[in-house]
């Protein structure tokens, strides 16, 4: 028997020599570097200072890449804003899409749509250099997909028509996936209640499609890296019924909601409480997303995260009558950011990947094109 | 009551994470097979431990309720797995000991911990508290929230099925 417990020693210290100081999250690097608002009383600011030091380190290890330094917010109904690595796209609401430079807040270009008639409805881009967009037509239901690129000055190229081509649906969202080889998009049907949320692999051509039921409301897609996971929001349409939805991008064609697998419900924290705005990693293993109380009475808003696989549920963080956005970098699906759209006073807050460090941004600047604050 | 202010707790804590997160990745490691989760436990473990530091009483026993937090974290996971895996969910991550990581190098290393692996799940708590951190059953009773006399007979129980389990393995 004692030579059973030599060799048990044996295994577990090996097992456990896989692990040292060295390649565990550290705790004691964050709680220097949070800052918050003054107007906070202290103890309250202690509060949230641990947890959310805490949630950095649990978000270390998710991206192995560097950190870009800025990201953007999105406020009131403008349709979508995207980020680059230097420069932000902005929709001003049916005209331009206007490119900002990030460290200035200049404008470096105004893309205009093709035609006098037509106007952007969404843009996506998957690393900040190539996006596509999609153009409406007054008068009609239908939409034409185009794509440019960036260069280093934040000048766009022409615009070409995207793979896609034409679409005759409405569409409204889309997504690009960090690696540009998968395509997705929500496109409303013209004429008939439904939707179908669509999901083309731009390497082999191979289009799915899945069917929306009229009486359900999906929206915020976010696509992994390598465009193999989908997580959505979904509703009923009077916005009650939250879930957050994980969609396996080859799997089989057919009703979404059915297709899909519900990571967490609204119903979960509480009587009334939705869950929205998911956004998934880049490995597509942590799906963030917010989850509120709904009542302007008692309202209290969380970012929290779960673990696709374990289904591990995280608080990152919370607050007390306080709005959050919550936005991923959408070019290089580097950062998570909490943002406090608060209008009278708003600031942002990144989470480092790498470090796991929380940073809050340079004041922001004010885009008028589209009444958005970008950080 | 602890007499230290809400603006030291932070500190508290921190020194405690510098001085036991790696031992308490550890044991979650060898609990639950993959270092992520073991750090999520150990994460949300700390996470609990500030939360709660106003209320305890004597700080010296913040290891003991980290241990037991520890524990408790791996049962839920392990819970949560179990059922993931009957619904046919998520397929599991290879553990550390298997071939397929290629972490542990010795064939002998690996399979006693995927016999170990395979015991119940007490009897893998109470083997790693005193295997691999050589705990007396005291502490390992504390940790697991069970009788001093649990902890050894499950202990002897333990050896005996591992025993056997290797020979019938060989």
């Amino acid at each position: 028997m004692n030579q059973l417990q030599d060799r048990l020693k044996d295994a577990y210290a090996a097992a456990a020599g896989t692990v040292g100081p060295e390649n565990i999250r550290q705790l004691d690097e964050q709680s220097a570097v949070i800052t918050w608002p003054t107007a906070k009383p202290q103890r309250s600011t202690r509060r949230w200072a641990m947890p959310l030091a805490i949630a950095a380190t649990a978000l270390a290890v998710i991206a192995a890449t560097a950190l870009p330094q800025y990201l953007t917010s999105r406020s009131g109904n403008v349709p979508a804003s995207s980020l680059g690595e230097h420069f932000v796209s902005a929709l001003a609401p049916g005209k331009n899409l206007v490119i900002l430079k990030l460290s200035t807040g200049a404008k470096t270009a105004t893309v205009t749509p093709p035609s006098p008639l037509d106007s952007f409805k969404a843009a996506a881009t998957g690393n900040g250099v190539r996006y596509v967009v999609a153009v409406a037509r007054q008068g009609r239901c239908g939409t034409s997909l185009y794509q440019f690129r960036l260069n280093s000055a934040g000048k766009p190229s022409r615009l070409t028509p995207f793979d896609g081509g034409h679409v005759h649906q409405k569409v409204n969202q889309l997504q690009l996936s960090a690696d540009g080889r998968v395509f997705g998009y929500l496109a409303h049907r013209c004429g008939t209640a439904g939707a179908d949320l669509n999901i083309v692999n731009l390497k082999s051509g191979q289009h799915r499609q899945w069917t929306v039921p009229g009486k359900a409301s999906i929206s915020q897609l976010s696509l992994s890296g390598d465009g193999g996971r989908l997580t959505f929001g979904a509703s009923q349409p009077d916005g009650s019924d939250t879930a957050v939805y994980l969609l396996d991008t080859a799997s089989a064609q057919g009703p979404v909601v059915q297709r899909s697998r519900i990571l967490v419900r609204g119903a979960q924290f509480g009587n009334g409480e939705k869950v929205e705005q998911p956004r998934i990693s880049l490995n597509g293993r942590i799906v963030y997303f917010t989850s509120d109380s709904g009542s302007l009475a008692h309202a209290a808003t969380q970012v929290r995260s779960i673990n696709v696989r374990t289904g591990h549920l995280k608080v990152l963080a919370s607050t007390l009558g306080a709005f959050f956005t919550l936005d991923a970098d959408p070019s290089v699906h580097r950062a998570i950011s909490i943002i406090r759209a608060d209008l009278l006073n708003p600031y942002a807050l990144v989470i480092n990947l790498r470090t796991g460090r929380f940073a809050k941004l340079k004041p922001s600047f004010y885009v008028p094109d589209n009444g958005t604050y970008v950080w | 009551m602890l007499d230290s202010p809400v603006s030291q707790s932070g500190d508290f804590v921190t020194q405690l994470y510098r001085a036991h997160a790696v031992e308490l990745v550890r044991i979650g490691l060898l609990l639950l097979g993959d270092q992520q989760s073991a750090e999520d436990v150990v994460q949300d473990a700390f996470l609990g431990l500030h939360r709660g530091l106003v209320r305890l009483r004597d700080p010296s026993k913040a290891l003991a309720y980290l241990r037991a937090s520890v524990v408790n974290g791996c049962r839920s996971i392990q819970r949560r797995r179990s059922r993931m895996s009957q619904s046919d969910q998520a397929a599991e991550p290879p553990p550390v000991w298997s071939a397929e990581t290629a972490a542990i190098a010795s064939e002998d290393r690996r399979a006693v911990l995927a016999a170990v692996a395979s015991l119940p799940q007490r009897s893998r708590e109470v083997l790693a508290f005193r295997y691999f951190l050589g705990l007396p059953d005291g502490e390992i009773a504390a940790a697991l929230g069970v009788s001093r006399s649990t902890v050894s007979s499950t202990a002897s129980r333990a050896l005996v099925t591992l025993a056997r389990k290797l020979e019938e393995n060989q």
